[in-house]
């Protein structure tokens, strides 16, 4: 009795493995290490992820350098959040003074204000996220109407979204770069409109934010 | 007859009903926005300026309200009230914060009246960006010993947050205007001690005083 059943349903199961596989992002991860030492954080020092703001058009999104925090901290891992660093050191990591070179963060850590207030929050590394997610314009046509007798939606869109994040880590004791991480994410989303519009959204910034996360983590897990 | 024409005159008609829902319907789309930023400086982290100063925040600073555009009114007055006091109590050792223009000055003090002068705003709609904006403009009127206006000190800040999905455009807004609060106290804590105007209270401060 059940067999038949089966059968009906393997073509529809296709089809829709079929569309979820099509909404799987392609995601690429490249580091760059100034040795191969792996990095050192003691139990007591902490880390912090910041996000670059002072480009023109767009900004590190807060929700992924929270997301990227949560990939990495755990328990020998110390995150310190982001905007708790941010208001114990104002105004030097407001968008307007951030340093953005090393050359720039050691001229900023030779105030012994600034060293001080630091060392206080046992601050060991930085580590500075910079990127944002781009969505390219819909292609395709769905148009929806809505009469007495009901509505709905026909037609076919889609849009192609990316995420680029780079992530660079600075040793603030030995005031150097300890190496950097890029991720690159490229998905395309579909609308499908058969009387009611389903979305199939492929999670192109998650997967970067996985990307970015577990391979930090495995730089201060060695 | 007369009640039928009685009736027909008083009760409003479909065409009356309609134009009444679109005009219900317009004034929808045409969302005001209110705005009161809550002051989030935080106590800066620089070294305070030895010298003594009188800083006046007078009725109009304190209740500023300003309207950018016809949809938007951004009351300032409290936010930015309690941010310069904040930023000039880290800035300035000895450091008085008044309300009524004092008559006179101590030997060796200057009084420091900030004034909030243009306020614009951009949204996504207008720009096509993906940010809220948000542009404020100040300047530092410095007074000397003698309450003689000696220079008047502008500075530009900017706040911008992003687009976010399914947050309001007032608490984005609000969102850019508390960044540019921000902004103006990281500008005013770098310049401040460059100010050429106050070089001789900076050097004079201990023996001779005043500017």
């Amino acid at each position: 009795m059940n067999a038949p059943t089966v059968i009906s349903l393997s073509p529809a199961l296709l089809a829709c493995s079929l569309l979820l596989g099509g909404c799987g992002a392609i995601t690429t991860v490249d580091e760059y290490r100034s040795n191969d030492s792996s990095i050192v954080i003691e139990n007591n020092e902490k880390l912090a992820i910041l996000g670059r703001r002072d480009s023109g058009h767009y900004e590190t999104d807060r929700d992924f350098v929270e997301c990227i925090g949560s990939k990495v901290s755990s328990e020998r891992i110390h995150v310190m959040p982001e905007q708790q660093l941010i208001d114990a050191i104002y105004p030097w990591f407001e968008p307007r003074v951030a340093p953005k070179t090393l050359g720039r963060l050691r001229v900023l850590l030779n105030d012994p204000l600034i060293e001080r207030r630091l060392n206080q929050h046992q601050l060991r590394y930085l580590i500075w996220v910079d990127g944002s997610t781009e969505s390219a314009p819909a292609s395709g046509s769905l148009s929806c109407a809505i009469g007495p007798g009901g509505g709905g939606c026909f037609g076919f869109a889609q849009w192609d979204k990316s995420s680029i994040y780079e992530a660079i880590i600075w040793d603030l004791r030995d005031r150097t770069e300890r190496g950097r991480v890029r991720v690159d994410s490229q998905g395309t989303s579909y609308l499908i409109g058969a009387v009611a519009p389903i979305p199939l959204l492929t999670p192109v910034k998650n997967d970067a934010c996985n990307g970015l996360g577990g391979q930090l983590r495995d730089y201060f897990e060695g | 007859m007369s009640n039928y024409r009685s009736d027909k005159v008083n009760r409003p008609s479909h065409h009356t009903y309609g134009a009444l829902l679109l005009v219900f319907l317009l004034q929808g789309c045409a969302t005001v926005t209110h705005l009161a930023p809550p002051s989030s400086v935080p106590i800066p982290v620089v070294a305070a300026q030895p010298g003594a100063a009188v800083l006046w925040l007078d009725e109009s600073f304190r209740t500023d309200q300003r309207t950018p555009n016809k949809n938007t009114t951004i009351d300032l007055g409290q936010a930015q009230t309690a941010a310069f006091t904040v930023l000039f109590t880290a800035l300035i050792d000895e450091l008085s914060v008044v309300e009524i223009q004092p008559e006179q000055l101590a030997d060796g003090q200057i009084m420091i009246r900030p004034r909030l002068r243009e306020v614009q705003i951009a949204a996504p709609s207008e720009t096509y960006l993906n940010v809220y904006e948000v542009w404020l403009k100040y300047s530092l009127q410095l007074y000397n010993t003698r309450l003689e206006l000696v220079d008047e000190w502008f500075m530009s800040a900017y706040g911008k947050t992003p687009d976010n999905f399914m947050i309001s455009r007032s608490k984005a807004m609000e969102r850019a205007t508390t960044t540019a609060l921000r902004d103006v106290g990281a500008k005013l804590l770098i310049d401040f001690p460059r100010i050429p105007s106050l070089s001789s209270w900076r050097i004079s401060h201990s023996s001779e005083g005043g500017l």
